[in-house]
C-alpha cells in the first residue's frame, strides 16, 4: 500500500490556514506541489517582510512553503484548467482557501471526473450556514473563535495573539482532515469534500468555556497574565531580570513552590488550601513572592523551581527562542541559507518515519512548473506554448 | 456504533488534563475505538472533608459566591455531588467519544491487563514527562517488545531528549518559553499569556494529525513507530513566520491589534450587555479596514465628515493618524449592538466580527446552522450543550456524540474483548487493580 511519500498533494491556498495544512503534510513526507499564479501567490506579499531580501521576501511565505515544489499557473483561462486537471487527475489532495461560493463551485467542476479525489477547503466561517460568505482578516479570525474576548486586561481592549495563529489552528485540523479522508478512501475507495472553518477550530480549542456557558451560564472574562479566573499562580510574573511563567495549580506544587521560596507557612495557610482560592487573593500572594523573584534572575528562578518539580519557564524574546539550547540540541532549527547566512526557522515539528531529513527551501516563482507538468504527461512542445501563451511560468528568464 | 472513517483502529490514551485528551478525543470522533486509560487519582478525589472548602462548596449553593476551582471544574449548575469525579465539565467535555477504564499499572495484575491491551492495540497516545513515561511502564521500549507494528505518539511539553528533557510543564508555561507569550500583548506593556491555554490544543491537534500520519505509513511498511512530539516545538511552530522574521531582521515583531499592512484595524467597544443577567459586560468588535475601497465604503457607512480627512485617504495617512481614527471609530461604534453593527458593516464589504463571549459560541446562528453545537445525555449529569467537531465531511454523516466516560465504566467490557474471564475480572476488582472510584481522602 501507498506510504506518506506516495501522496500527492495539490496547495492551491493564498492563505496561512492551507498554506500549513499542506506545510504539515510536506514535513510528514508527502508530495506536495504549490499552484500559485503567474504573478505569484498573494502569500509572497504577506507580511512580515523581510527587507534585507530584494525584492522584499515574505516570511510566512519562505515559512509556509518550505518543501513544496512550485508551479506558476494561471487556471482561470480553459487552458489552464485544463493542465491543473492533468495535475488533479493524479493528485490524491487539494487544499483551497477559496471563499466558499468559489469553493463549492471549485469543487463541483472537479468532482465528477475525479471521485477519489479529497478536497480539503478551509475557510474562515465554512463553507455553509449564515456567516459563510462573509469578510475575514486574522484579527476577526480571533473575534470569532472567542480567544479575542478572554485574552488580555479585563479594564482595556481585548487583545489578539501576535501572529495568525487561529489560522494556522485551522490549518492543522485541515491536515488532520485530509488524512482522515484518506483512511476512509481506502474503505469506500470515494474522495469527498472537507470543510473546515478556523471559526469551529477555534471553538473547539477552549479549555471549558462554553461547557462554562452551557453548564453554569457564565461568561469567561480576560485575567490579564492570571490563569482563567480559576487557578493560581498559573500566570506570568516579574522576577529581578524579566518575566518568568510559574505554573502550581495543584496542592503538591504549591507546597513545593512555597518552599522554594522560602515561605513554608504560605503553604499550611488555609486561605490558600486550593487554586481556585488563592486565585481571588492572587494579589496578596504575589506580594508575598516579590522579594524572593525580584531579587533573582529568570534563569535562576526556573532552575530553582523545575528542581522543585514546579512547572516553571522563563519568558523568552523571540530572540531567545532562537539560540534555545533545548530547540538546538533537538535539531529543530531549519535554515534557508537565501534569506541570509545562519538565518533560522522552525523545521520538521515532530520527526515521523516518513519525514524529510534534508531541508528544502520555498520554491521561487515557477521553480518547478515545467518538471511537475512533465511529470504529468504533458509534452515539451504543449509547455512551451502555455508559457508563451502567459497560462504558466517558467522559472528562470521566463519568469515575470 | 455506526461504522466511523477510524472504525477498527483501537487507540489507547493515557493522557491528563488537555492535550492528550484532545489526541483521543479526536480521533474518537473520527470513529476510532479510544479506551481512556485512568489511575485512581486521574480526576482528583471525593471532595476534601475540609471545613474551608465545605463553606465555600455551600456559599457557591447558596448563589453568593462562587469558589473559583469549582467554576473552572463546570459542575453542572455548579452541583459537584454526587459523585464529582464523574460530573465536571471540563473532563467530559475533553473526553466524549472514549470508553473508560482505571487500572493500577503497577500492580501484578495491572500489568498483565496493560501487556493485552498493548498487543490488541494499535495506537498508545500519552502526554506525561518522559520521566512519568518510564515510571509507568509505557514506554515505547517495553511496549514495542509486545507489539512491534504499534505506534507511541508521546506528547511531552519539551520532548524525549534535550537538556530540558525533565522539565515539567503546563501550556501557559511553553507559552512562555515559545517566545509567544512575549510577541503578544499590548504595545506599551509586557508580555501576554493566551486567555487559555493554547498550546494544549494545538499539541493535541498535532498530536492527532501525528497518528494518522503513522497508521498510514505503517499501513504501507508494516512498521510501527514512536513519536516524540515537544509542544514547545509545535506552538513554536505555528509563530514560524515570527520566529523566521527575528533571525533575520533582528527584532521582535510589535506588539498590539493593528496589522502591518493596513489600516486602521482594531477592536472598537460597542454596547454593553448583561448576557447571563447578573452584570453589565463591555462588548467590542474587530474591524480590519484592508484598502482604501474598503475605507471608502466605511466611511460613508459612518457617515462621520471627520474621518472623510484627507489626510485619511491612503493607507500611509491611515497608519500615521492611527490613534486619531481609532477614537473617532469607537465614538461611533460604542452606543451600537456588536451583533447588528457586524451584519451591516459585513453587508458593506467591510470585514468586522463581534468578539464573540463563550455564551454568543454557544448560542451562534452559524454555528448552529452548521450543527457544531452538539449535545449528549451524559450519565449522572443530563442533557447539556457542547462544542462539537470542526472538520466537516460530505461523505460521512455528522459525527456521533457519546458521553465521557465514567471513572472505570467499561473496566469490565474492556477486560472481557482482552479476553480475562469473568473470574479473572473479579480478581483484579478484589486485588484493587480495577476501581471505579478516586480513592477517599481525609483533608485537603
Amino acid at each position: 500500500m501507498a506510504g506518506m511519500s506516495d501522496l500527492r498533494v495539490l496547495d492551491l491556498s493564498d492563505q496561512v490556514s492551507g498554506a500549513y495544512a499542506s506545510r504539515l503534510l510536506a514535513t510528514a513526507g508527502a508530495d506536495v506541489t504549490l499552484i500559485e499564479p503567474v504573478d505569484g501567490s498573494s502569500l509572497r506579499s504577506r507580511p512580515p517582510l523581510l527587507t534585507a531580501t530584494e525584492p522584499n521576501r515574505s516570511a510566512a511565505f519562505e515559512y509556509l512553503s518550505a518543501w513544496k515544489r512550485g508551479v506558476a499557473l494561471d487556471w482561470s483561462s480553459e487552458a489552464g484548467f485544463d493542465a491543473l486537471g492533468r495535475l488533479l487527475d493524479q493528485a490524491d489532495v487539494v487544499v483551497t482557501t477559496m471563499a466558499a461560493a468559489d469553493a463549492l463551485a471549485f469543487d463541483r467542476r472537479i468532482r465528477a471526473e475525479r471521485p477519489p479525489l479529497i478536497h480539503v477547503s478551509a475557510t474562515s466561517y465554512g463553507l455553509t450556514g449564515p456567516w459563510a460568505g462573509w469578510r475575514s482578516s486574522d484579527l476577526t479570525d480571533w473575534a470569532a473563535g472567542g480567544y479575542l474576548y478572554i485574552t488580555g486586561d479585563p479594564l482595556r481592549e481585548p487583545l489578539q495573539g501576535a501572529g495568525p495563529w487561529a489560522s494556522y489552528v485551522g490549518g492543522i485540523a485541515s491536515a488532520v482532515g485530509a488524512l482522515a479522508a484518506l483512511h476512509a478512501r481506502r474503505r469506500t475507495g470515494r474522495g469527498q469534500l472537507v470543510d473546515v472553518g478556523t471559526m469551529e477550530t477555534m471553538a473547539s480549542a477552549h479549555q471549558w468555556s462554553l461547557a462554562m456557558w452551557s453548564h453554569q451560564g457564565r461568561i469567561k472574562h480576560r485575567a490579564n497574565n492570571r490563569h482563567a479566573e480559576a487557578h493560581h499562580p498559573v500566570s506570568l510574573m516579574q522576577v529581578g531580570d524579566g518575566w518568568v511563567c510559574i505554573a502550581a495549580p495543584s496542592q503538591a506544587q504549591w507546597i513545593n513552590l512555597c518552599v522554594a521560596l522560602d515561605l513554608p507557612e504560605m503553604a499550611d495557610d488555609p486561605r490558600y488550601a486550593t487554586a481556585g482560592l488563592r486565585y481571588d487573593v492572587a494579589e496578596e500572594i504575589d506580594g508575598r513572592f516579590a522579594p524572593f523573584l525580584m531579587s533573582r534572575t529568570r534563569t535562576e528562578v526556573v532552575e530553582h523551581l523545575q528542581a522543585q518539580h514546579v512547572p516553571a519557564s522563563a519568558v523568552l524574546s523571540m530572540d531567545e527562542v532562537l539560540v534555545d539550547e533545548q530547540l538546538e540540541a533537538r535539531a529543530y532549527w531549519a535554515y534557508p541559507e537565501d534569506l541570509g547566512e545562519g538565518v533560522k526557522m522552525p523545521g520538521v515539528p515532530f520527526v515521523l518515519p516518513s519525514s524529510p531529513t534534508q531541508f528544502k527551501a520555498a520554491p521561487t516563482l515557477g521553480a518547478d512548473s515545467a518538471s511537475v507538468l512533465d511529470e504529468a504527461g504533458m509534452q515539451r512542445e504543449e509547455i512551451e506554448s502555455l508559457a508563451a501563451s502567459g497560462v504558466i511560468g517558467l522559472s528562470g528568464a521566463d519568469c515575470g | 456504533m455506526a461504522e466511523g472513517m477510524l472504525s477498527g483502529v483501537r487507540v489507547v490514551e493515557f493522557g491528563y488534563a488537555w492535550a492528550g485528551p484532545l489526541v483521543g478525543r479526536t480521533l474518537g470522533d473520527l470513529g476510532a475505538d479510544v479506551i481512556k486509560l485512568e489511575q485512581d487519582v486521574s480526576r482528583g478525589g471525593h471532595l476534601p472533608d475540609d471545613p474551608v472548602l465545605r463553606a465555600a462548596l455551600d456559599d457557591w449553593r447558596r448563589g453568593e459566591a462562587v469558589e473559583p476551582m469549582l467554576r473552572a471544574s463546570v459542575f453542572p449548575d455548579g452541583e459537584p455531588e454526587p459523585e464529582p469525579w464523574n460530573r465536571a465539565g471540563i473532563f467530559n467535555k475533553h473526553n466524549r467519544n472514549k470508553r473508560g477504564l482505571c487500572a493500577d499499572l503497577k500492580s501484578a495484575s495491572g500489568k498483565k491487563i496493560w501487556r493485552r491491551l498493548v498487543k490488541q492495540s494499535d495506537v498508545i497516545v500519552d502526554n506525561f514527562s518522559p520521566r512519568g513515561v518510564k515510571n509507568l511502564g509505557i514506554d515505547y521500549e517495553t511496549v514495542r517488545e509486545w507489539n512491534p507494528g504499534i505506534i507511541s505518539v508521546s506528547c511531552t511539553g519539551y520532548g524525549h531528549t534535550g537538556p530540558f528533557r525533565q522539565r515539567v510543564s503546563y501550556g501557559p508555561v511553553l507559552e512562555a518559553h515559545s517566545g509567544a507569550a512575549s510577541a503578544t500583548g499590548y504595545v506599551e506593556g509586557g508580555p501576554m499569556k493566551m486567555g487559555h491555554a493554547f498550546p494544549d490544543p494545538i499539541g493535541g491537534l498535532h498530536g492527532a494529525f501525528a497518528v494518522l500520519a503513522a497508521l498510514w505509513e505503517r499501513d504501507a511498511t508494516g512498521q510501527g513507530c514512536f513519536v516524540d512530539l515537544s509542544q514547545l516545538q509545535t506552538y513554536t511552530s505555528v509563530a514560524g513566520d515570527l520566529v523566521l522574521e527575528t533571525s533575520a531582521q533582528g527584532q521582535a515583531p510589535a506588539r498590539g491589534n493593528r496589522s502591518r499592512s493596513c489600516a486602521p484595524q482594531g477592536v472598537y467597544r460597542c454596547r454593553d450587555e448583561s448576557p447571563d443577567a447578573r452584570e453589565s459586560m463591555d462588548m467590542w468588535i474587530a474591524i480590519t479596514i484592508e484598502d482604501d475601497d474598503a475605507w471608502k465604503r466605511f466611511t460613508i457607512l459612518v457617515g462621520d465628515i471627520r474621518l472623510e480627512d484627507d489626510r485619511f485617504r491612503d493607507t500611509s495617512g491611515r497608519f500615521e493618524y492611527h490613534d486619531e481614527i481609532d477614537a473617532l471609530i469607537n465614538e461611533w461604534t460604542r452606543p451600537q449592538d456588536r451583533f447588528e453593527l457586524a451584519e451591516r458593516l459585513q453587508a458593506a464589504d467591510i470585514t468586522a466580527l463581534p468578539a464573540m463571549t463563550n455564551g454568543d459560541l454557544v448560542q451562534s446562528a452559524h454555528l448552529r446552522d452548521r450543527g457544531f453545537i452538539v449535545e449528549w445525555d451524559q450519565p449522572g449529569v443530563g442533557v447539556y450543550e457542547y462544542g462539537g467537531f470542526p472538520i466537516h465531511f460530505s461523505d460521512w454523516g455528522p459525527t456521533e456524540m457519546h458521553p465521557a466516560p465514567q471513572l472505570g465504566g467499561d473496566n469490565r467490557q474492556i477486560c472481557e474483548e482482552l479476553g480475562f474471564s469473568v473470574e479473572e475480572i473479579d480478581g483484579f476488582v478484589a486485588d484493587g487493580t480495577l476501581v471505579d472510584q478516586p480513592p477517599l481522602t481525609g483533608g485537603r
